[in-house]
């Protein structure tokens, strides 16, 4: 036991590590790109795994990515108000929805695949009303970031500014899990998964509990959903609401391994650089290729991997341990 | 000690309890006997703030607990066991004994309380650290019992302990009540099994399809010729 933690630590720095220093070795900008667009949806799909590995399965995420690109882009574009402020708005605005949300489903007692499907009705919910009000958000043709320089427009020309600000947005995100790991809330949570009647009769506040860990991850998302509309300039409720992100969301996170704290952000590594693959080598000639695939993979992955990719090797390297002791 | 007054519950618009009354008494046993869907998990769920009644009242301790949600009746020293135990398959031993000093009463007593139930339950102990999911039937319903336990309760409820155990295992569990009576805890126990039920109890209340059928000591339940054909077998 001691030795597999002082493993996985160790790991855990190395990683950590070689995404501080990348950058300093990339040739191109192009490759910082990849990176940032890494990061950044390692950051979202850890910040929706969150929920996910207590058996929250939201397939709504898209709410919360689409209300935190979308207030504070029309905030900066409309009154001028710089982004810090406009992300704790959108933090605050993903905050009040996911509360709404989540007592609704958490008083009557939705669990499992019904909440998932409100969640994803949600999103088809939060991006259509982003299409239906065309005059202030542009619809679907979406709406472009008024262009400027510095922190406090958290704009940037060089890349490097945001992979590393989008780094420590991911650091936060992978810090607070390690804290709930080692909380009472994890504990709990996991009562509650298990059996929400049994948890109920020792005492644990059901809805406090569920309704915590969904405002924590519907916060951070939101953050993601700003930290995008930041780095690209453009959003658009089709890429940043709705229901195709929240599942690519989850995919990136389940491939990974959503039990483990780098699960999301391998899945994420794998799936940026599949679909940039895809794009770059397929071109237009074969459109939506990337989805096919990435369909077929998870579904194998649920059936024979549903620890994900990390979870496996770790489970396969714990054994290999045990085995060595013995 | 507990008073529960009158009380209706509705699943929408099923009504499972109609106007239900009962008492227990400090350090007293009492058990609720009937048949399956009588309601007698719905009266524990009630009393424990799962479920809220409709009318009635529910008083602990001269206390009003009626609609109160069930982390503060749990804290204030009702514990329930629920059906089939329910212990957590994939948290060890000790953390599905910490899972049930969650609240601030008795978090602050936790370890103290977990190395009496270690004294207690010695089958526990061996077993801290092993997943609960991998121990027999008989010892989960143990450790469901330690768990209720860990939450400091003045108040035992105890849903159906003895469903789905082998008759050994069955006998084990009820010597555990005995003890936990001896230990003071006051009981209130839902039992198909009113043969065993019986032999612990003080007071028994007969609940059918929601409603109170008859209720008094052991004795007058044992000498009840209906009770005895349909609920005892004899």
């Amino acid at each position: 036991m001691k030795r597999n933690s002082t493993t996985s630590k160790l790991i855990m720095g190395g990683v950590l590590l070689v995404i501080a220093a990348a950058p300093l070795f990339a040739e191109s900008e192009y490759l910082i790109h990849i990176g940032t667009l890494i990061l950044l949806w390692a950051f979202v799909s850890t910040a929706w795994a969150y929920m996910a590995r207590f058996g929250l399965v939201s397939l709504g995420h898209g709410v919360f990515l689409g209300i935190g690109a979308y207030i504070p882009v029309l905030l900066f574009n409309y009154y001028g108000i710089s982004p810090w402020l406009g992300m704790l708005a959108g933090v605050i605005a993903a905050v009040i929805i996911a509360a709404i949300l989540g007592y609704a489903c958490f008083r009557f007692g939705l669990i499992g695949d019904y909440f998932a499907l409100v969640t994803l009705a949600m999103a088809e919910v939060v991006s259509l009303a982003i299409v239906a009000c065309r005059e202030i958000t542009g619809g679907s043709l979406g709406c472009t970031l008024k262009a400027s320089e510095g922190w406090a427009d958290l704009q940037f020309d060089d890349k490097r500014y945001f992979y590393y600000i989008i780094f420590a947005f991911l650091l936060l995100a992978l810090y607070i899990w390690r804290r709930i790991d080692k909380s009472r809330m994890r504990l709990a949570l996991t009562a509650i998964e298990e059996s929400e009647l049994a948890a109920a009769s020792m005492g644990v506040s059901v809805i406090r509990f569920k309704m915590g860990i969904t405002l924590l991850s519907a916060g951070l998302t939101a953050m993601g959903g700003v930290l995008y509309a930041q780095y690209v300039t453009y959003i658009n409720p089709g890429t940043i609401s709705g229901v195709g992100v929240s599942l690519s969301t989850c995919f990136k996170a389940i491939l990974g391994g959503m039990f483990n704290i780098f699960g999301p952000l391998a899945g994420s590594a794998i799936m940026v650089s599949l679909e940039e693959y895809f794009r770059v080598s397929f071109d237009t000639g074969f459109l939506g290729v990337s989805e096919v695939i990435f369909g077929i993979v998870l579904l194998v992955m649920i059936i024979f991997l549903p620890r994900g990719i990390v979870g496996s090797i770790s489970k396969w390297l714990n054994k290999r341990f045990d085995a060595a002791r013995s | 000690m507990l008073t529960v007054d009158a009380i209706d519950t509705f699943y929408g618009e099923f009504q499972a309890l109609e106007g239900i009354s009962l008492k227990v008494e400090k350090g007293q046993t009492v058990i609720v006997v009937g048949p399956n869907g009588a309601g007698k998990s719905t009266l524990l769920k009630t009393i424990l703030g799962l479920q809220k009644p409709r009318k009635g009242s529910i008083r602990f301790q001269g206390e009003e607990i009626t609609g109160a949600p069930a982390h503060k009746v749990v804290e204030r020293g009702i514990s329930m066991v629920p059906e089939g135990g329910r212990v957590f398959p994939d948290l060890s031993v000790q953390d599905n004994l910490r899972v049930g000093s969650y609240n601030p009463v008795a978090r602050p007593k936790a370890q103290t309380q977990m190395e009496q139930i270690f004294d207690l339950f010695p089958i526990l102990s061996d077993r801290k650290k092993q997943a609960a999911g991998s121990l027999s039937g008989g010892e989960r319903q143990m450790l469901a019992i330690a768990r209720s336990l860990m939450s400091c309760p003045k108040l035992i409820m105890l849903d159906e302990p003895s469903l789905g155990l082998a008759p050994l295992v069955v006998n084990m569990v009820f010597d555990f009540i005995q003890k936990m009576k001896a230990e003071g805890y006051a009981i209130l126990l839902v039992e198909q099994n009113a043969n065993k039920a019986l032999k612990v109890a003080d007071y028994a209340y007969l609940v059918e399809s929601g409603k109170l059928i008859y209720e008094g000591d052991r004795d007058s339940f044992d000498q009840n010729p209906y009770i005895k054909t349909a609920y005892l077998g004899l």
